[in-house]
């Protein structure tokens, strides 16, 4: 089957289109359950996507798309978010789940970095305030640009692209305190 | 260490886990399927921003048609504008009276009308003037000098028509009423002894209606009634025996029957004394 682009799949979603629908849940789900992951646990986190499928299908109307943004991933990772953090009130919890030091058993990086560096770098991370982790993993993790980034988080993209600078600063800082300690 | 942010963002990226490798269950895709069959209205973005912009504004616009056809049209027709609308149409700055002074103008008309009214109804001209009363005492000034020429005149009205008759030196009480003139005299005799020992009404209430009670049953302006007189407003009340028992019905519980019933109401089961109402009017039993 031939690549088909996010716009046009969206525009059939518009009318309905069960196929389209079912190729952008399939392009975004592992990115939305990786972002769930991170704040509930697995079975909780299954259904955040799904309940995040099910609020896009309901409320694609409202999608106005931003040309040259491809701003529906941001769209749908802000819904993702509420539907989390809808998840965390319901569950009486709040913010992340287990640590990411924890949680990692496998070392990614594939020779890009140590595996001394990846873990040092995941227990800075886990340092950072939840707001500077959710801007990075969203950017990260998720591979949002800084404007779909902005539309999941309902800011402006100078400003995600700024508290971007800021939280890599204090993971840089972080992340020396953690090589020092460790060294 | 890295220091640049492109750096520093690719180590983070290898450091973190990535994302699954996962697809979703048939499961998962069968419910998407329902709620896509469920329902995806058609796209009509720019009729949901057009709503969006315009619905206040519409709103807005149809507020002020409403309330100025409202207002125009009891205006113009002299109709009864209920009061919502007044106090909305108020609110806007419409020019309407406020609903205090359309309430004393409604209490005049009843009371003109009242007057006006063959035969005369004593108790409705009293509790009218006395209404009348009540709602320009909650005006302002600005309100009261609208209605003040006309409620001066009607009031006087209302007071010449309960003014007691003139009394001549010798003359014998109506012959109607077996009744002994005092209230001393009656103990209990009629609905407003609401004594332990209740006397038989038809007794006392041979006849009917208001007839019956101008032969002297009224005892509102009695001492040992004080309440009769009380809520019977300024004019000469309890001494025109209109058979007007508003504030002595209420007292009537013990006695248990309605001072205005033709039909006795000692018998009653309603008794004037809970009901409360006007049992010189009601003609209940």
């Amino acid at each position: 089957m031939a690549f088909e682009a996010t716009s046009d799949l969206v525009d059939r979603a518009r009318t309905g289109d069960r196929d389209a629908w079912e190729a952008l849940y399939r392009r975004a789900y592992p990115r939305l359950l990786a972002y769930a992951m991170r704040r509930l646990d697995a079975d909780g986190a299954g259904d955040a996507v799904s309940e995040t499928m099910a609020r896009a299908v309901a409320n694609i109307g409202r999608y106005r798309p931003v040309p040259g943004t491809g701003a529906f991933d941001g769209w749908l990772f802000g819904i993702c978010r509420h539907v989390v953090l809808d998840a965390q009130r319901a569950s009486g919890r709040r913010g992340y789940g287990p640590a990411p030091e924890t949680v990692s058993d496998v070392d990614p990086s594939e020779g890009l970095v140590s595996a001394e560096e990846a873990d040092a770098v995941r227990r800075a991370f886990a340092l950072l305030s939840d707001d500077d982790r959710e801007l990075l993993e969203l950017r990260v993790v998720t591979g949002l640009s800084a404007e779909e980034t902005a539309a999941a988080l309902g800011r402006r993209p100078g400003a995600v692209r700024m508290a971007q600078s800021r939280a890599l600063s204090r993971l840089r800082r972080l992340l020396a305190e953690v090589e020092g300690v460790s060294a | 260490m890295t220091t640049r942010d492109d750096e520093l963002l690719g180590v983070l990226a290898a450091s973190l886990d990535p994302p699954p490798d996962v697809e979703p269950t048939w499961a998962e895709i069968s419910r998407l399927h329902r709620v896509i069959d469920a329902g995806v209205s058609p796209r009509r973005p720019s009729r949901t921003r057009l709503w969006r912009v315009h619905r206040p504004l519409t709103a807005v616009i149809a507020g002020v048609v409403v309330l100025g056809g409202a207002s125009a049209a009891a205006a113009l027709s002299g109709a009864v504008m209920p009061q919502p609308v007044r106090v909305a149409a108020r609110a806007v700055g419409l020019p309407v009276d406020s609903p205090q002074l359309a309430d004393a103008r409604a209490a005049l008309v009843r009371l003109r009308e009242a007057l006006a009214h063959q035969p005369r109804d004593l108790g409705a001209i009293r509790s009218d003037a006395q209404d009348v009363r009540d709602r320009l005492g909650r005006l302002s000034a600005d309100d009261r000098s609208q209605v003040d020429p006309e409620a001066t005149f009607l009031l006087a009205a209302a007071d010449t028509a309960l003014a007691p008759p003139p009394t001549s030196l010798g003359a014998s009480p109506a012959p109607a009423s077996p009744a002994p003139a005092s209230a001393a005299a009656a103990p209990g005799g009629d609905d407003h002894g609401g004594r332990a020992a209740p006397s038989p009404p038809e007794a006392e209430h041979p006849t009917t209606g208001t007839e019956d009670h101008q032969s002297g049953d009224d005892h509102g302006g009695s001492s040992l009634q004080p309440s009769g007189s009380g809520v019977s407003g300024p004019g000469p009340s309890g001494s025109s025996g209109d058979g007007d028992h508003t504030a002595t019905t209420l007292q009537n519980s013990t006695s248990g029957h309605d001072g205005g019933s033709s039909s006795g109401g000692g018998s009653s089961p309603d008794g004037g004394g809970s009901s409360g109402s006007d049992g010189g009017h009601s003609g209940r039993g």
